[in-house]
């Protein structure tokens, strides 16, 4: 049997005064699956995916497996999307540079953007509803278009695992069902799918699996069953009495 | 505008050479600005400026001692870098320390290394060859005060640095964009980092004869935040910044040229101005509540 995508062992990150930390986190994702990170805010998630792909100081990088390898023996095999609102918008380029972005690993130092990678991004942009908007400037797109840019630079990278940082904020309900049905046609394919998710409202109907988060793991399976509404109370309790408390000193 | 013209086939060769160097220099500064505007780095483009000036003086002071004239461009040019990313280095480092953050640190490293300069500088015009040989055009610029020598040494760094720029464009335009997907991606977001500061270092350091070291930061500014008037691609966008560049520097030569007590620098920074002004009425270029 092929090693699991992602495999989690006693994951710990987030040292810095700015992040929320991570404990202990073990979990493994298998083939083809699509996952939601779901918890509270402030409950680490974002720190999780960036201390897998080591964006982020970690305790022990041993802990983290790709296909049984550490990152950078895998690097080619594993896409990223960070939040959309990390990013600087105004930066001057147009959508078909920024889709061309995720190509620049196979490309190799100091090789140009020729026609057949100019092709491959294009092709990304149909798949999520923008082949207009190649020439367009980023700073001129909305934020649900500039989500599914963000998609389509994931999508030319071809990985055989994504992990996104909440695709699917603030988006609108186009932006919404296009980068869903990518995400399924993706997991269709053998693709794994880690995405950080706020809306428990859309959990259930996009993503089979959830894990359940708040600095650590507590709970991972079927989203239905995960999500069971005591375990959730759980997740997001810790919040609420912690803002209580806050309140009250 | 045709006595401006007359006026350059009668100044000669050397003064076209000038021109050239001159308009390649605000070019490539038009373009790395590009990458320097996203990075947030600009104020350390003047810094870089600045800082040059002692890397200069003792440069001068070293080439008058060994003989070898204190005029050499190479050295002079070394001088400038070596002080130039001395001070780029102590920006951050500084920054770290308690309460004083990046503007702080920007400002304390600035002034220390400008005012060591002119302390320096008051020892180089004590040589006949600093006095006479354009020194003391230094902080505004002059390419009347060039010579071949300067504007062949000028060119060639500011063209290795526009190579630089071309080979690694998609990389920096990664950097520039999105570093933790560049991080992500496994490019060496670090070392491209330092490359684009070292490429910041030598465009700085190769106009500042003919911007000035007091003005060369505008060449590595207000072309690329015009172009920003522009929209499409990174490529696009650089190329326009570059031709904004090319064109204030060209400006600023020839206007120095014809009015003899204006410094080039101060005439390249108001052409740049000038066009900025103009994209501002572009439209588009108000977006995002630029005036609310």
């Amino acid at each position: 049997m092929s090693a699991a995508p992602l495999e989690l062992r006693g994951f710990s990150a987030g040292y810095s005064a700015s992040e929320m930390p991570v404990a202990d986190a073990t979990f493994s994702l298998a083939r083809g699956t699509m996952t939601a990170l779901v918890g509270p805010n402030g409950a680490g998630k974002s720190t999780l995916l960036k201390g897998i792909l080591r964006l982020t100081p970690v305790h022990d990088a041993s802990s983290v497996r790709f296909f049984g390898e550490p990152l950078d023996r895998v690097r080619s095999r594993v896409a990223y999307l960070p939040q959309r609102s990390e990013i600087d918008w105004t930066f001057p380029a147009c959508a078909l540079d920024v889709v061309a972005m995720g190509l620049y690993r196979r490309l190799g130092l100091f090789r140009r953007v020729g026609r057949a990678a100019r092709d491959e991004a294009l092709a990304a942009l149909a798949l999520v509803g923008l082949e207009d908007t190649a020439s367009k400037s980023i700073g001129e797109l909305s934020g649900g278009q500039r989500q599914r840019v963000l998609v389509a630079r994931a999508l030319v990278q071809r990985a055989d695992i994504v992990l996104l940082d909440e695709p699917f904020a603030n988006v609108d309900e186009v932006t919404e069902q296009a980068i869903a049905s990518v995400l399924q046609k993706l997991r269709g394919e053998g693709t794994t799918i880690l995405a950080v998710h706020h809306d428990l409202g859309t959990v259930r109907s996009i993503f089979e699996d959830a894990i359940l988060f708040n600095i650590r793991v507590l709970a991972h399976g079927p989203s239905r069953a995960t999500l069971a509404d005591t375990s959730v109370a759980r997740a997001y309790g810790i919040v609420l009495e912690q803002e209580h408390a806050g309140r009250t000193s | 505008m045709t006595s401006f013209l007359d006026n350059i086939a009668v100044i000669g060769q050397n003064t076209q050479l000038a021109l050239a160097g001159c308009t390649l220099f605000g070019g490539v500064a038009g373009a790395v600005g590009t990458f320097v505007l996203a990075r947030r780095r600009a104020l350390l483009a003047d810094v870089a400026g600045h800082a040059s000036l002692p890397g200069v003086c003792v440069a001068f002071l070293i080439g008058e001692s060994l003989g070898i004239g204190g005029r050499t461009p190479w050295l002079l040019l070394a001088g400038a870098a070596i002080s130039a990313l001395l001070a780029a280095w102590c920006v951050p480092l500084l920054a770290r320390l308690r309460g004083i953050g990046p503007d702080g640190a920007v400002a304390i490293t600035l002034s220390f290394f400008f005012g060591l300069g002119t302390v320096l500088l008051s020892s180089v015009q004590s040589h006949a060859s600093g006095s006479q040989g354009g020194l003391r055009s230094l902080l505004f610029g002059s390419a009347a005060a060039t010579n071949r020598g300067d504007i062949i040494a000028l060119a060639t760094l500011a063209f290795a640095a526009l190579m630089v720029l071309i080979a690694l464009f998609k990389e920096f335009s990664a950097l520039a964009f999105d570093e933790q997907h560049a991080q992500s991606l496994g490019l060496p977001v670090r070392t491209l980092d330092l490359v684009l500061m070292v490429l910041l270092v030598a465009t700085v350091v190769s106009g500042m004869q003919v911007a000035g070291i007091v003005l060369v930061v505008a060449l590595l500014v207000t072309p690329a935040a015009a172009a920003r008037a522009f929209r499409g691609s990174i490529a696009r966008v650089t190329a326009i910044g570059a031709f904004i560049g090319a064109l204030s520097a060209a400006i600023g030569v020839i206007l120095s040229l014809r009015f003899e007590e204006l410094p080039t620098g101060s005439a390249m920074t108001l052409a740049a101005t000038a066009i900025f002004f103009v994209t501002l009425l572009l439209p588009g270029r108000m977006m995002r509540g630029a005036l609310t």
